[in-house]
């Protein structure tokens, strides 16, 4: 294989690597914002109702749960997708 | 870092860390991780009722994460998934029927602790045994490593198995299997899940692949797929008995989710037998950790 081919052959799984590292870094940072903001702002209302009403209390927490994997996910992935499609631009 | 519902003052980059060592093992290995987790969360003075709920829910974000990865990979099963936990939830209800028999007759911690320790050697030595042959046979017969199985008799068995309804499997490559033994191995799972109060990701991954003849990536994703199941309706009971604080599982899901992810990307690496070989290790150290606790000397 020359060196051409070689490029070639490197260049797209650089970019997928490249892709991944971006999107997971936006990712954890995402976690860890969300993390704060939901602490922050929801921990007494989640206070009140872990003594007041468990049932709520554990649906609104899986909700939670869900948003920080899911949501979180969502939006780094159309995140790094745009930083990677300006940079190509 | 203080959480107020646990009632407890934690190291934030510690817990997220072992969030984040968690969730590689499950996203790579498709398990919840609660062997390794439950202790290290016990270890950071969380009290034992928030340890089990706290577990269970970050095990669901974790899951969700980790299983929505596979399926872009095409390793999640669905219909296999949805088919094999009505046996799930049978047997989960027959383990908790003979925990409470045991109960009577106050042998719970001994014949369940021992129980588990055999089990999880019985899982690690054959995993460990059949996964070095299959990887001696794709050196050896130069076969595909998708298709090395080093022990493949009780699957050959089941899928030619005489039994109707029969049902197809097209992500996992089975044309046609009795539905009774899908439902069959979700019902073991289920029972010793029930009976030994674990997740069942150590169990089922390898019923998946050596009784039902399951691609290993496909049992990898979808075993995540029945966690998040299982592990969503254990948030929800615990949470209803005041055993879970969320915030200690956002925190710890801050690690996990990025761990899973990582670890079900890196399962495109790796193949299958490796994969099994790699996942040998994980029933052995569960086994040392029961051992230790049952001889008094663990958590």
């Amino acid at each position: 294989m020359n060196s051409n081919s070689q490029s070639e052959h490197l260049n797209p799984l650089r970019s997928l690597a490249r892709k991944l590292l971006v999107e997971l870094s936006i990712y954890f940072v995402l976690l860890v914002i969300c993390f704060f903001v939901m602490k922050i702002s929801l921990e007494d209302l989640m206070q009140k109702l872990f003594h007041e009403n468990l049932g709520l209390y554990g649906l609104i927490g899986l909700g939670l749960i869900i948003f920080q994997g899911v949501v979180v996910e969502i939006i780094s992935s159309f995140l790094a997708n745009r930083i990677i499609r300006d940079r190509l631009e | 870092m203080y959480f107020p519902i646990a009632g407890v003052l934690i190291n934030a980059f510690a817990f997220a860390g072992i969030g984040f060592l968690v969730g590689i093992l499950g996203g790579f290995f498709g398990v919840g991780g609660g062997f390794l987790a439950g202790p290290l969360m016990f270890l950071f003075k969380v009290p034992m009722n928030f340890v089990v709920g706290t577990d269970l829910a970050h095990m669901t974000g974790k899951s969700i994460v980790a299983a929505k990865r596979h399926r872009a990979l095409g390793h999640v099963d669905i219909k296999l998934g949805l088919t094999m936990i009505v046996g799930t939830i049978l047997g989960v209800e027959v383990g908790a029927q003979v925990i409470e028999l045991l109960k009577v007759i106050s042998a719970v911690d001994i014949v369940i602790g021992s129980s588990y320790v055999v089990i999880l050697i019985i899982i690690s030595g054959l995993t460990a045994w059949e996964s070095t042959r299959a990887l001696h046979m794709i050196r050896t017969e130069h076969i595909d490593a998708k298709d090395a199985l080093g022990f493949k008799g009780v699957s050959r068995k089941v899928k030619i198995l005489n039994l109707p309804p029969k049902i197809s499997l097209p992500i996992s490559g089975i044309k046609s299997v009795s539905i009774w033994a899908v439902l069959g191995v979700g019902f073991i799972t289920g029972v010793l899940s029930g009976a030994l109060g674990v997740g069942g990701g150590f169990i089922r991954m390898p019923l998946l692949v050596y009784v039902l003849g399951i691609p290993t990536h496909v049992a990898i994703g979808t075993d995540l797929f029945e966690i998040v199941i299982s592990a969503g309706y254990g948030t929800l009971s615990h949470a209803a008995k005041g055993n879970v604080d969320f915030f200690l599982a956002l925190l710890m899901q801050t690690g996990a989710a990025l761990g899973a992810q990582i670890g079900a990307l890196s399962t495109r690496y790796f193949s299958g037998p490796r994969i099994r070989l790699l996942f040998s290790a994980l029933p052995l150290t569960g086994a040392i950790l029961v051992t230790l606790r049952l001889l008094g000397m663990g958590i």
